[in-house]
């Protein structure tokens, strides 16, 4: 895997993980991603051609419930953990013009 | 006896008898923080101590009144840091929950209360439970009371630290990849980490949802099967939450260990085992041989695809676990930032410590377009195969015996320079958390040098019975291991 992750690759990556990686940090970032996905190319030691995948630990199926309103409106008490808040409301930077 | 020294099971039972009050045993317990909180650092947040009496005081009436007769009742407890207390800081060890209160209470931690338990405080522990050593956590780390040169393990390294410190009666941790056992091992405790499913996570802040499973912490086996009974049960707020009869039923499992079929993996005492601990863990089994259990060699195979199928599948959960905390609704926000996506970004890159962000890049490009199939199905696949040789072997063994960890706690300060090394050392744990199954360890010895040495018994799914039945067994033949005498004592014995 080593030289596998390019500049793009990187961006990407960061991208989908919402993370900014400073410019000097690259190299070190990369390194390290490539030397745990060097790691885990061992898994492909193993035959799992004939093997589903397993996604859940214990199968029960689908679990279902009534789609019912069970709490009352907390919404003062969740919005006292807001970092910055107006009016009641959640406050972020604007997003359209 | 000092009354910290008491296991929570006798400490109720003398509750119950009017042989010491609830306030008697929180005032000790108290002292005991006090004493040594500031070199083991234990605790991120402790609770108010005039509401801790206050809450004392109408446990001690509820009892008195026969209202609350159960076991635990009165018993000062601490809980993760990463299982949610309403009222009470909740930060998983991460700046980016910094000054966040929950408005709810995880299931545990509520099942507790109800069961009179008094909460202390939230423990310590690596930043969203992902280290090994409860250094990774951004309030800095926890101390091992055994040495305080010494990590406790991690990531529930506050939890087992305090219960070995006497901090706390008992405590609650969680075990994504070995996260209660470890440290257990390292701190000369008991824990363990039930069958998937079996203790709600309702509250329990996610990091590998298929993994994570909250456990206690305690100073025996009786003892964690009784927070067990309590904490344990069907829970609709967790669609994975099992139906079990049994929870209630775990504090009244006798020692047995006659007839039990006990298999050993040749591939757990390999390369890369500390001789000290290999001979402890074979004693224990020895132990257990001579009380009637059958013990075996076999070989499960697979042993060294765990890990890393386990870090693609953890980091993969993590990565879109993790995506909640953006800066708007709770916790951290950078202070400067440009636009709303510069604002995720910033508020994520400042919260989040190197560990965290390592795997929620890891955990992004395995479930990334183009490299999903090869990285993130193909773990999902060996994962399966890895389930499929426990089957197998419990086909044949009633219990798998094994080391908790490879050696004994190390050093502060040794583990994270390389991540991949410190990933390693979880090789006997992460199976059970792959394939869903209870593994449960005690201390079974110590090194030369004073540090405890943990064994480990993993079950098949829904036996924990078996566990705390040979665990038991095994603790009447050792004997009540010692708390840390800690370096203050050695040194005024000098």
């Amino acid at each position: 895997m080593a030289g596998k992750i390019d500049d793009e690759m990187m961006e990407a990556v960061a991208i989908l993980a919402q993370l900014s990686i400073r410019e000097e940090e690259k190299d070190a970032v990369r390194e390290e991603m490539e030397r745990m996905l060097d790691f885990v190319d061992q898994l492909n030691e193993l035959d799992t051609a004939g093997t589903e995948p397993a996604l859940e630990v214990i199968s029960y199926g689908n679990v279902f419930r009534e789609d019912e309103v069970t709490n009352g409106n907390e919404a003062a008490a969740m919005l006292a953990n807001a970092p910055q808040k107006q009016d009641g409301q959640y406050q972020v930077p604007k997003t359209v013009e | 006896m000092k009354i910290t020294d008491l296991t929570a099971l006798e400490l109720g039972r003398r509750i119950r008898g009017r042989e010491l009050s609830v306030r008697e045993a929180l005032e000790a317990v108290l002292k005991q923080i006090h004493e040594n909180e500031t070199r083991i650092h234990a605790y991120i947040t402790l609770a108010d101590e005039t509401a801790l009496f206050a809450r004392a005081d109408r446990i001690q009436k509820a009892i008195d009144e026969g209202s609350l007769t159960g076991p635990l009742a009165g018993v000062p407890a601490a809980v993760k840091d990463n299982i949610c207390t309403e009222g009470m800081a909740t930060t998983c060890g991460s700046r980016i929950l910094s000054g966040f209160v929950p408005p709810y209470q995880a299931t545990a931690a509520a099942r507790l209360e109800k069961a009179g338990v008094l909460l202390l405080g939230k423990t310590n522990m690596d930043e969203f439970a992902m280290g090994s050593t409860t250094e990774t956590s951004w309030f800095g780390p926890t101390k091992n009371p055994w040495d305080e040169s010494r990590v406790p393990g991690g990531s529930s390294g506050g939890s087992c630290a305090a219960v070995a410190a006497g901090e706390a009666f008992f405590a609650l941790g969680s075990d994504t990849g070995g996260s209660i056992r470890q440290p257990a091992s390292f701190c000369g405790v008991t824990g363990i980490k039930p069958t998937y499913g079996t203790v709600s996570r309702y509250g329990l802040i996610a990091y590998g949802s298929s993994l994570d499973q909250i456990g206690p912490v305690a100073r025996d086996t009786a003892d964690c099967a009784a927070v067990l009974d309590v904490i344990a049960g069907y829970d609709p707020k967790d669609s994975t939450s099992v139906r079990r009869s049994d929870p209630g039923s775990f504090t009244s499992c006798a020692a047995s260990a006659a007839g039990l079929r006990i298999g050993i993996p040749d591939d757990y005492l390999g390369k890369g085992l500390d001789p000290e601990v290999k001979d402890a863990v074979l004693a224990a089994a020895e132990s257990l041989q001579e009380q009637g259990a059958q013990v075996r060699f076999f070989s499960l195979g697979l042993v060294r695809y765990a890990i890393p199928a386990y870090y693609v599948i953890a980091c993969a959960e993590a990565s879109s676990n993790l995506a909640r905390f953006d800066g708007v609704k709770y916790g951290f926000r950078a202070e400067r930032y440009e636009g709303l996506h510069g604002m995720y970004k910033e508020s994520r890159s400042q919260g989040f410590g190197s560990e965290v962000k390592r795997r929620i890049l890891l955990g992004s490009f395995v479930l990334s377009s183009g490299y999903y199939d090869a990285y993130y199905l193909k773990a999902l696949r060996v994962k399966a195969q890895i389930r499929k040789a426990f089957d197998e072997a419990f086909r044949s063994f009633d219990l798998v015996l094994g080391p908790a960890a490879p050696a004994a706690a190390p050093r502060l300060g040794e583990s994270l320079s390389d991540p991949l090394r410190m990933y390693l050392g979880d090789i006997y744990t992460v199976a059970a958390n792959l394939a869903g199954l209870p593994g449960l360890c005690l201390p079974c010895g110590k090194t030369k040098e004073g540090l405890p040495i943990g064994v480990q018994l993993m079950a098949d799914r829904f036996q924990e019975a078996k566990l705390f039945g040979a665990a038991r067994a095994y603790e009447q033949v050792r004997g009540t291991f010692p708390m840390p005498g800690g370096k203050k004592e050695k040194e005024a014995a000098r």
